[in-house]
């Protein structure tokens, strides 16, 4: 048995709000935000009513206001990434050698797993691509134990160093942070990157991401590769979903490294510092998306992301159902960070400061806030353009009226044409006509999150697992 | 050997000065007169403002008096009530400030820093330049995006940045919200914008050149959806915005189309010379070549509309922004010979000289010399129906008796037999009827045509103005008024 550097799995505290030190979300919600909750259903009761009018006015015109601030907020993050791109770039040259000429730091490669026995031939095949020393690189294939699919294929493809078969034991949260948490405990390396079962890596990231950190100050301790999806020719779904990615990965990302802001980072090819990562507790198990969560404990601990310009090349959901699930899981995930990141409302404000903490409720709870409420809003806009119910009015007074007609005639044109950019950026331009149709695609995205909500009530930690397919088996 | 580019922060701080400058100038030191498009712009906002169904209607209901300028207006009134600037006079400032700032912009990309003083230099030198500057007009916003487009084609043209490129197709969009010759002059800078990103990216892997078509295309094709969208919406006919032009189109007769042609070709053919010696000679030939059509479209635009009868929705300071950058354009040009170069220059000289020249005052417009004063016409209605109120249809008669408030006037964009008579049956109306002399409404195949032609059973001539201007009367009795209520 390896010995443990770090212990990244006994809870060591009996706060069930941070059993290992640092707030995770065990608890959806602690004390203080359950009464905040409770008590402000019931103030929109009691206020429905005494005067619902005035009420949905007051929601209505607040909702605007968000909707107006993500908006110039989406202008702003996307106009920085066309202007002034801050992306890391690393050049043939500089690959060379290594950044401190003598030879290349010691890289772990850990790759969760669970079903995932259809495409890890494909996983074996493309990491042993990778352009890196195979001395000073180690895949962990993490794999659960009682994963009677997986664990028998990997143990008889007869796998030899880098390659390395991490059996996790069973034990509850059975999430693929836990897993990464025990295989991170031990090993000694200096960088760590994480993939999925079914990623496609670029050859030369391994290289990039260390001339990248060797290139970046020390605070950075976590750098984020693209992702993009090559199966993006299977269905309407995947055209789409490629779309948003290109989106997310190519513009949204560099805009908010241009601002230097908490960067919720991607499910893979989070490159970190593994001393850091080990650090700062690694990943929140009880999180679903325990990668955002993790992007944004960097930020606050002062550590920073950057992001680099290479790929790794993912297979997008091309089954609306696990699409679902999926995007059910990212909201849920997006919940719990937020609620778990609010606990110390005042703290996390002092340490982000204002610009930063605008960013972040505009960025966790902005998101899914709006696939919330955004099906709300279509069906007001769907209702005022053919049925003109009278009253409707009320509700919007002309400065909301103006406000709520600049996002719905503007904005929502703006998210989908940045999306139609962002194709032609990331060199999938074909694709940018899906990005213009990319409304009907949010309608979808709001049944997701309307689903991870309800889920984060009496299914916190389940983890939604994203099926990934052969490439013949869905085409 | 070229100075060293100006960093982004200094460039900024260069043009932010720039701004300033010329934003104070105009606020406080230029001599402005107003425009006839002000009033009826005004008119909107006012009652936009007040809150009046007429002002929702005319906003996006005419073609010709478009969207983005009453918009403007509307912005820079309520700015300017905050810090007591008049609304027209900030729109006009923020406008020309912006667009020169643009070609400040240009001018310190491409290193000619003396270039930038080109463009206001010949704003006030050249007379017809002079006069679009000075006519405080709400169309001077769609010179924003035109100078913009310039600015953006000059730096795609040097680097190939894909945001250029974007923002050049946004503001083309935003033409689509200025009127009719901005539109179509958007539509062909588009058009041929896309044609030369083809042409010049047709050796580069299909990758790489997918998906342009639809980012150039998108902001103006939805921005048309937008309009007509907003033509169903508000007035139940997506089509209605086209109406007008396309009835006045019907009655243009050739002679005056040919009569505006001729004044305005020779000074077209004196703008396209130098843009044809930068098409065949320059290293800035793409931008030449998106610049011709757009130069020959406006100008065509411009005589249409006035053979049309139509407000020149901001051709004026489209044409005036179109003639600085084909200026700018042989300033900053590089030609390779100095043959070449020098003709280019001379064609441009050449151009303000006949400018100068050919310095035509634009006639001031009478078509509203005749209409009865207001307080003339509300006298003789108050003689005997006192409180009547008047209805005035259309866009151009309402600004005429400004009346957000609807006490004396009721302004409707679009003749509505059946809304009338339900209206007459509360209350006594009139209708005032200007002239048919195709300014206030299209000669043939209009309501208000046949209305001023034949009357209707239920209307009574009350008075007709030397100038041909009727005021009607409804003979149908409002509720409980008839006299004769007791013998039915």
């Amino acid at each position: 048995m390896p010995e443990k550097i770090c212990d990244l799995t006994t809870h060591s505290s009996d706060d069930p709000f941070a059993p290992r030190g640092f707030p995770q979300a065990t608890l959806t919600l602690c004390r203080w935000q359950k009464w905040a909750l409770i008590g402000a259903v019931v103030l929109l009761i009691a206020w429905g009513f005494a005067d619902i009018h005035r009420e949905l006015l007051v929601i209505n015109t607040v909702l605007t206001v968000f909707y107006l601030a993500s908006t110039l907020y989406r202008m702003l993050i996307i106009d920085l990434a066309l202007s002034k791109p801050r992306d890391i770039q690393v050049t043939p040259e500089e690959m060379a050698q290594p950044p401190n000429g003598k030879e290349w730091p010691r890289y772990m490669v850990i790759l969760p797993m669970y079903h995932e026995a259809e495409v890890l031939p494909g996983l074996i095949d493309s990491l042993s691509k990778l352009d890196y020393p195979k001395d000073r690189v180690e895949f962990r294939l993490l794999i659960e134990e009682d994963d009677e699919e997986t664990m028998p294929v990997a143990k008889s493809m007869n796998l030899q160093p880098p390659f390395v078969i991490t059996p996790i034991a069973k034990s509850y949260p059975r999430t693929k942070p836990k897993a990464c948490n025990v295989a991170i405990e031990t090993g000694e390396a200096d960088y760590l990157v994480i993939y999925d079962a079914e990623d496609q890596p670029e050859r030369d990231q391994l290289k990039k991401a260390v001339v990248a950190f060797s290139r970046c100050p020390p605070n950075v301790a976590c750098i984020q590769a693209k992702l993009a999806y090559y199966n993006w020719d299977w269905n309407l779904l995947t055209r789409c979903f490629t779309a948003e990615y290109a989106n997310w990965f190519g513009l949204c990302l560099p805009g908010l490294d241009c601002l230097q802001a908490p960067i919720p980072l991607g499910g893979t090819s989070n490159h970190f510092r593994l001393d850091v990562l080990r650090q700062v507790g690694g990943w929140d198990e009880f999180n679903v998306t325990e990668d955002c969560d993790l992007g944004l404990r960097l930020f606050s601990a002062g550590w920073r992301t950057r992001v680099l310009d290479s790929k790794t090349w993912e297979q997008a959901c091309p089954v609306l159902r696990s699409w679902v699930n999926q995007r059910s899981r990212w909201v849920k995930g997006y919940i719990q960070t937020y609620l778990v990141h609010m606990r110390d409302f005042f703290g996390l404000h002092r340490k982000l400061g204002f610009w930063n903490s605008l960013q972040f409720h505009l960025l966790i709870g902005g998101s899914f806030l709006s696939q919330l409420i955004n099906p709300f809003y279509w069906l007001m806009t769907i209702l005022w353009l053919f049925v003109r119910p009278a009253g409707i009015d009320q509700y919007f007074p002309p400065l909301v009226f103006a406000m709520g007609a600049f996002c719905l005639f503007a904005g929502n044109f703006i998210f989908a044409y940045t999306c139609a950019i962002a194709c032609v950026r990331q060199n999938v331009g074909h694709l940018a006509k899906y990005g213009l149709i990319m409304p009907a695609y949010w309608l979808m995205m709001s049944l997701g999150a309307w689903k991870g909500f309800l889920q984060l009530f009496h299914k916190p930690h389940h983890w939604e697992k994203t099926k990934h397919f052969a490439n013949t088996s869905v085409t | 050997m070229d100075s060293p580019r100006s960093t982004p922060k200094q460039l900024n701080g260069k043009v932010a000065w720039a701004f300033f400058a010329v934003f104070a100038f105009v606020i406080y030191l230029l001599p402005m007169r107003p425009s006839a498009a002000l009033s009826v712009h005004q008119s909107i906002v006012d009652a936009l403002l007040a809150g009046n169904n007429w002002g929702r209607q005319a906003l996006i209901g005419s073609f010709d008096y478009p969207a983005l300028p009453s918009l403007a207006l509307l912005i820079s009134t309520i700015l300017g009530d905050f810090v007591r600037l008049d609304g027209a006079r900030l729109l006009q400032a923020i406008a020309l400030a912006w667009t020169l700032c643009y070609f400040v912009r240009t001018a310190y990309y491409q290193h000619s820093y003396l270039t930038a003083l080109l463009p206001p230099a010949l704003l006030f030198a050249l007379p017809q330049l002079r006069n679009a500057a000075l006519t405080l007009d709400p169309g001077w916003i769609a010179a924003v995006p035109f100078a913009a487009i310039f600015y953006h084609l000059v730096c795609w043209h040097a680097d190939k940045g894909l945001r250029d490129l974007v923002l050049a197709g946004v503001n083309c969009g935003f033409l689509a919200f200025c009127g009719p010759g901005p539109l179509i002059a958007g539509l062909i800078l588009v058009a041929v914008l896309n044609a030369e990103h083809r042409r010049t990216t047709a050796s580069l892997d299909s990758n790489v050149r997918d998906g342009i078509a639809p980012l150039l295309w998108a902001p103006i094709l939805y921005c048309i959806a937008l309009w007509l969208l907003w033509n169903w919406l508000v007035m139940d006919d997506i089509f209605f915005g086209l109406r007008d032009l396309w009835l006045r189109a019907d009655n243009v007769r050739p002679e005056q189309l040919q009569q505006h042609l001729d004044s305005a070709i020779p000074l077209l053919l004196f703008c396209l010379a130098p843009i044809l010696i930068l098409m065949l000679k320059s290293d800035m030939r793409i931008i030449a070549r998106c610049l011709l059509p757009t130069l020959i479209i406006l100008s065509l635009a411009s005589v249409i509309s006035a053979a049309l009868g139509a407000n020149p929705a901001s051709l004026l300071p489209l044409s005036a922004v179109a003639a600085l950058s084909v200026f700018t354009l042989v300033a900053i040009a590089g030609f390779g010979h100095p043959v070449p170069r020098s003709c280019a220059i001379i064609a441009a000289l050449c151009c303000a000289f006949y400018a100068v020249y050919n310095d035509q005052a634009l006639p001031p417009d009478t078509h509203a010399a005749g209409a009865p004063a207001r307080e003339e016409l509300l006298a003789y209605i108050d003689q005997f129906w006192p409180d009547s109120r008047t209805v005035l249809y259309g866009l151009r008669l309402p600004a005429l008796y400004p009346d957000p408030a609807e006490k004396r006037f009721i302004a409707r964009l679009d003749y509505q037999e059946d809304a009338f008579l339900d209206q007459a049956k509360d209350e006594q109306l009139h209708i005032l009827v200007p002239p048919p002399d195709g300014y206030f409404y299209p000669l043939a195949h209009s309501l208000l045509a046949d209305l001023h032609a034949n009357g209707r059973p239920w209307l009574f001539l009350e008075k007709q103005w030397p100038g041909n201007w009727q005021l009607w009367r409804c003979v149908i009795p409002p509720k409980g008024e008839s006299r004769l209520e007791h013998l039915r």
